[in-house]
């Protein structure tokens, strides 16, 4: 089969690589029909995360049809069309059975990477480095799909497969962050990064009953995009100045809601960017954490924070006295997309949840290494590139 | 200097920062603790105490006599430890670590009680065996042994 696979430091090739076959009892096997970039993909592309070996097939974010089951798999059958939770999870250790999926005791087959690194193991993840279990991903015409009556979701016939595709884990985890967040009707609620995550977490809010939801980016096309397809409010810090914008939309007080959704290699205007950049390159930290400042210093006293960007490692000039003195609470996660999905489909279905907008460029797997760099260099006003496996 | 030669000076960087990770993380496999060798290791397994105590599994139960298990209900909700450790003058394997071999069934026993299967990691068949990836594939060829358990 054809695969997309990662062969070095902003490198990626098409190539001819084996089939995946049934490996343990609840594996079962998925063409893929549709699967797609990730911000956090930028994050392995550019060696940020370093635990990519040459040859390693990309992509966590997918949907597809169900092509073999292994003989304990209960829930779906050949022919099924599913979409996929990125991350791999068992189901049945104490972190699953309380819907934290992405803490799974036993998806992670490398656990000593992890816990060396953090003191403890996450779940495992499609196609996200062999510190998340060196799976392979979905940038493949077929995919492994581990704990398949877990992670795997029959998808509605009103549901097409362009709007599907995001269930697996942008729409999943944008709605996490609203969630886990605590947004509650009535509230104001701010998130950095009008992506894909960005404006699903904005998206989550507001059908959670937000009063002012307001998104936050530099790029007009993407801020357009969810002015017209998400219906919140948006501002362009380049522009404006975040502060006091937020400030006088939330009468003083400061959003209650924070929610960061832009990970660990964000963008400022200020010199703060140049300073964090230095430091990231001289490997003095190895995050660059700017929109979670900028999301603690904003948010209102005793309000919370969630960072649902993805950071490895380290960062510096933490305001942990901000988070201390405005007693705020600080939350993150992985996403805990089994907990969402059904849910998620159900609203696809009604249309409350559309997705279809994020695919501003679509095309064959074979084209994926100018979609990948369409989608790093935000060319041609790209929010994301889904690939075709099936061409 | 060029963009493109910035480019290639930052992938450089990224490069050998992530050699360095990866050497970090593959210099962790073990801990401080390891060298107690006979001291307990524990996974909490999210199954009653009789299903756990019904049976030594079989990961643990290989070790044979040279490793002493005891188990007790967790508190709350949390299911049931699995404590195990190398009794004192037990034959201790001499081709591997002991304290990886015990962490590797642990880990094993816990997911045949929790899951009744050890999930099996993908067949890296498109990988490439690099210079700059050595560190990593040896953190990886211990990664189901290594960590703080």
């Amino acid at each position: 089969m054809k695969a997309l696979l990662w062969t070095g430091i902003n490198e990626t090739s098409v190539e001819e690589v084996p089939d995946p076959q049934v490996q343990n009892p609840e594996d079962m096997i998925v063409r893929v029909r549709r699967t797609v970039t990730c911000g956090s993909d930028l994050h392995l592309l550019g060696g940020y995360i370093p635990f990519m070996q040459k040859g390693d097939v990309l992509g966590h974010e997918f949907m597809g049809e169900v092509v073999e089951v292994g003989p304990d798999v209960r829930r779906h059958q050949v022919g099924d069309r599913v979409v996929v939770c990125s991350f791999i999870s068992c189901g049945r250790c104490w972190y699953c059975k309380n819907e934290l999926f992405s803490l799974c005791d036993n998806g992670n087959t490398n656990p000593g990477i992890t816990e060396a690194l953090w003191g403890a193991n996450p779940g495992g993840c499609f196609g996200y480095s062999h510190a998340m279990g060196g799976f392979a991903g979905s940038h493949a015409e077929y995919v492994r799909v581990p704990y398949a009556d877990v992670g795997a979701f029959r998808v509605p016939d009103g549901v097409s497969d362009e709007r599907a595709l995001f269930a697996s884990d942008s729409a999943s985890t944008g709605w996490m962050g609203a969630d886990l967040g605590n947004v509650r009707p009535g509230d104001v609620v701010a998130v950095w990064g009008a992506g894909a995550v960005g404006q699903m977490a904005a998206r989550a809010a507001m059908l959670l009953g937000a009063e002012r939801v307001i998104l936050i980016d530099r790029f007009d096309y993407r801020l357009r995009s969810a002015e017209q397809h998400v219906g919140c409010e948006t501002l362009n810090y380049e522009r404006v100045e975040v502060v006091e914008e937020l400030r006088e939309r939330s009468g003083g007080r400061g959003p209650d809601v924070c929610i960061e959704a832009v990970g660990m290699e964000a963008h400022s205007p200020s010199a703060v960017h140049a300073y964090d950049q230095v430091k990231q390159q001289l490997r003095m930290q190895t995050d660059r954490p700017t929109a979670v400042r900028q999301a603690i210093y904003n948010c209102r006293k005793g309000g919370t924070v969630f960072v649902l960007g993805v950071f490895a490692g380290l960062v510096d000039k933490f305001p942990l006295g901000a988070v201390m003195n405005k007693g705020l609470t600080l939350r993150s996660a992985q996403m805990h997309g089994q907990r969402y999905i059904p849910m998620l489909l159900e609203r696809m279905e009604r249309g409350e949840l559309v997705t279809e907008h994020l695919a501003t460029h679509t095309m064959p797997l074979t084209d994926g290494p100018r979609g990948y760099t369409m989608f790093k260099e935000k060319q041609d006003e790209n929010i994301r590139s889904v690939f075709l496996p099936g061409g | 200097m060029s963009t493109s030669q910035k480019k290639i000076l930052s992938a450089a960087a990224v490069g050998a920062a992530a050699v360095a990770a990866a050497r970090t993380v593959a210099d962790r496999t073990s801990n401080a603790a390891d060298e107690d060798v006979t001291r307990w290791r524990v996974v909490t397994v999210n199954r009653p105490l009789d299903d756990v105590v019904a049976g030594t599994p079989a990961p643990l139960a290989d070790l044979g006599d040279a490793v002493e298990v005891r188990v007790h209900a967790a508190p709350g909700d949390k299911g049931s430890e699995l404590w195990a450790r190398w009794r004192d003058g037990a034959d201790l394997p001499d081709d591997q670590d002991p304290a990886q071999v015990l962490r590797r069934a642990l880990r094993g026993s816990k997911q045949l009680l929790e899951v009744g299967w050890v999930l099996e990691p993908g067949r890296h068949t498109t990988t490439e065996d690099t210079v700059l990836n050595a560190p990593l594939r040896k953190a990886i060829s211990t990664a189901r042994g290594a960590g703080l358990l």
